[in-house]
């Protein structure tokens, strides 16, 4: 009888006496969250195949004596860029996911599922293919561009007769994202020579960061997931009907196409530089739903933050569980989101 | 002044079938006013049209003497509320945070709620009888639960125009009586015009100053219960045969079905 009752609230902690959200605990938790992120962040600049103190970390940042200049270089030049890889596309693809299980009302679609991010990788490997990619924000456009026509593709698919069908909506996304798949082998395979990195894109790896792609990609994700928070009210709304949300005073279609279009965008710029990391855009929002309700003016900066940690975290494991090898992130996150996946699948 | 003036309106979805032509319908503040008419006949569209969800093809619609076109959506959610029939709600909000969403139209800007939502929120989810379910996930709600969550939540909007389209679908008996007695109580009180879709011919008859009979989407007919809801013109328009007399306890027509004997 006991133990009964503690699991059902264990289950549904958020249900029980959820208040309606307020700013303070918006700020409260997202405080929360950014603590929880530089602490990951710090470990994982710490961890890998030169163990470095936790104090030297901090150390390298403030310039500290005791610090080498190994550790230094370490720190700031090869583990710092891929930290920061790692936070911007984590996030990213987790506000992405986040808007778009809001504007769809499907818990399971995400810029993966739904191929978006299959198509980001075609773009990104027809520029490089073609040579053009030479200017640093050639391959974030065509990865913009692959991904924007793929949203716009499956949308056209899964529209019939004013309506969503959700089966179509997913079976249609995982149809695209294996026949892009099975185009940049294809590409690959023409290409050889030039595309030896091609492979990364298949399974997302973020060993390829770098200064110049992230000084492109940060500030575009950044102001673009900032456009999409300010609208979490209005996502509220969407959520609940589209007609509901037009009677209560939203331009839906015009909220809808500009959300579209900045989740793609999202989804392009990280696959640009990370490649195709699945799941992410369905763990991060699942889990924040359930520990902080659905409620998008908490949830979108929660999945932002949360989603920073969670592919630091992963892709932490990716680089150290099987070390020296190094697994693809996209690896582990599959294999964390795929079973959710079915779980989800099964609930609804 | 009328509330609502539909003149001449025509709408159709695909272009070929026309779902409304030539409908002309006038409102004055204050009245509760049923649609009826068979399944297809064009009432929720025109409830849609209404509320500007759909904008019609041809003929105006004007909202307080101004066109309709004219307004600022927004502004049109602060006078109309619309209930649909379906709420294909699957994120799990509660109650409370439902029928709050409710203010955001008169939320001018800002981003949470404040006190005097949250009161206005109490009100209705009181009036509707969902208050002591206000932390509940709406997700784990009966049909009729939220049928009233989502009524309080357009009352939340504070509108001077509530369109429902039937509200009654899901509602027991006593809430549906309960549901249109508030409806009533809130139209003498505070002047709110009402207008209803509904399948309950004697739901209708009973609570509704005029009535308007839709038809393949002509209106047919538009007047007092009395008025419209005749055995000739029910049996004409529904196909089926009825008994219309008077309610003992009103004097508003009865409606009892007659089943085939066959």
């Amino acid at each position: 009888m006991d133990s009964s009752t503690t699991q059902r609230r264990q289950d549904q902690p958020s249900h029980r006496q959820r208040e309606p959200l307020t700013i303070r605990r918006t700020i409260t938790v997202c405080a929360g969250l950014l603590v929880l992120l530089v602490a990951v962040a710090v470990v994982a600049l710490s961890i890998g195949s030169v163990s470095i103190p936790l104090s030297h970390v901090l150390g390298a940042f403030t310039g500290s004596d005791t610090v080498t200049d190994t550790e230094r270089t370490i720190i700031l030049s090869i583990r710092l860029p891929r930290v920061l890889l790692a936070i911007v596309v984590g996030a990213g693809l987790s506000i992405a996911g986040a808007v778009l299980q809001a504007l769809l009302r499907n818990p399971l679609a995400e810029p993966y599922i739904l191929g978006i991010s299959s198509g980001g990788t075609i773009g990104a490997i027809v520029a490089i293919g073609l040579s053009v990619g030479a200017a640093a924000f050639v391959t974030p456009l065509a990865s913009f561009i692959g991904s924007a026509s793929v949203m716009v593709l499956v949308y056209a698919i899964a529209h019939r007769r004013g309506q969503l069908d959700t089966q179509a909506l997913l079976l249609g996304g995982v149809m695209i994202g294996a026949f892009f798949n099975a185009a940049v082998l294809l590409i690959i395979a023409v290409f050889n020579q030039e595309l030896r990195n091609a492979f990364l894109w298949l399974m997302g790896n973020l060993s390829t960061a770098n200064p110049e792609s992230l000084a492109v990609v940060t500030p575009l994700l950044l102001v673009a997931s900032a456009l999409l928070i300010i609208q979490s009210r209005r996502y509220n709304l969407i959520a609940t009907g589209d007609e509901a949300a037009i009677q209560l005073g939203v331009d839906v279609v015009r909220t809808k196409r500009l959300s579209y279009l900045l989740a793609s965008l999202i989804t392009g710029l990280a696959v640009s530089v990370s490649g195709v990391i699945g799941f992410v855009g369905l763990i991060i929002p699942h889990i924040c739903r359930m520990l902080f309700g659905p409620d998008h003016r908490l949830l979108l900066p929660a999945s932002f933050l949360a989603g920073a940690s969670f592919l630091l975290l992963t892709d932490l494991l990716a680089r150290t569980i099987l070390a020296p090898t190094e697994i693809p992130v996209g690896a582990v996150t599959a294999a964390i989101g795929a079973p959710l996946f079915v779980y989800l699948l099964r609930k609804s | 002044m009328h509330a609502i003036s539909v003149n001449d309106i025509s709408f159709s979805y695909d272009l070929r079938v026309p779902t409304l032509r030539d409908v002309s319908l006038s409102l004055t503040r204050g009245e509760f006013l049923s649609l009826v008419g068979p399944n297809g006949s064009g009432k929720t569209t025109l409830l849609r049209l209404l509320d500007r969800i759909y904008v019609p093809h041809r003929g105006t619609i004007t909202l307080f003497d101004r066109p309709l076109a004219k307004y600022a959506r927004a502004e049109i959610a602060r006078r109309i509320a619309f209930v649909p029939q379906e709420n294909g709600i699957i994120f799990p909000f509660t109650v409370l945070e439902i029928v709050l969403m409710g203010r955001s139209p008169h939320s001018r800007g800002t981003v949470f709620e404040n006190p005097t939502d949250r009161a206005i929120a109490e009100e209705m989810m009181t009036l509707m009888d969902v208050a002591h379910l206000s932390s509940q996930p709406v997700t784990s709600l009966s049909g009729g639960e939220r049928q009233r969550v989502f009524i309080a939540r357009a009352l939340a909007q504070q509108p001077e125009i509530l369109l429902l389209d039937e509200p009654n679908a899901h509602l027991d008996i006593a809430h549906q009586v309960d549901v249109f007695n508030i409806l009533r109580k809130l139209h003498k009180d505070r002047g709110l015009t009402v207008i209803s879709v509904s399948h309950d011919l004697n739901l209708a008859a009973s609570y509704s100053d005029r009535i308007a009979m839709l038809v393949c989407g002509s209106l047919v007919a538009v007047g007092t219960p009395g008025e419209v809801m005749t055995e000739d013109r029910i049996k004409e328009v529904f196909g089926t045969s009825v008994l219309v007399d008077q309610h003992p306890g009103g004097g508003t027509p009865r409606i009892t079905l007659i089943p085939s004997t066959s």
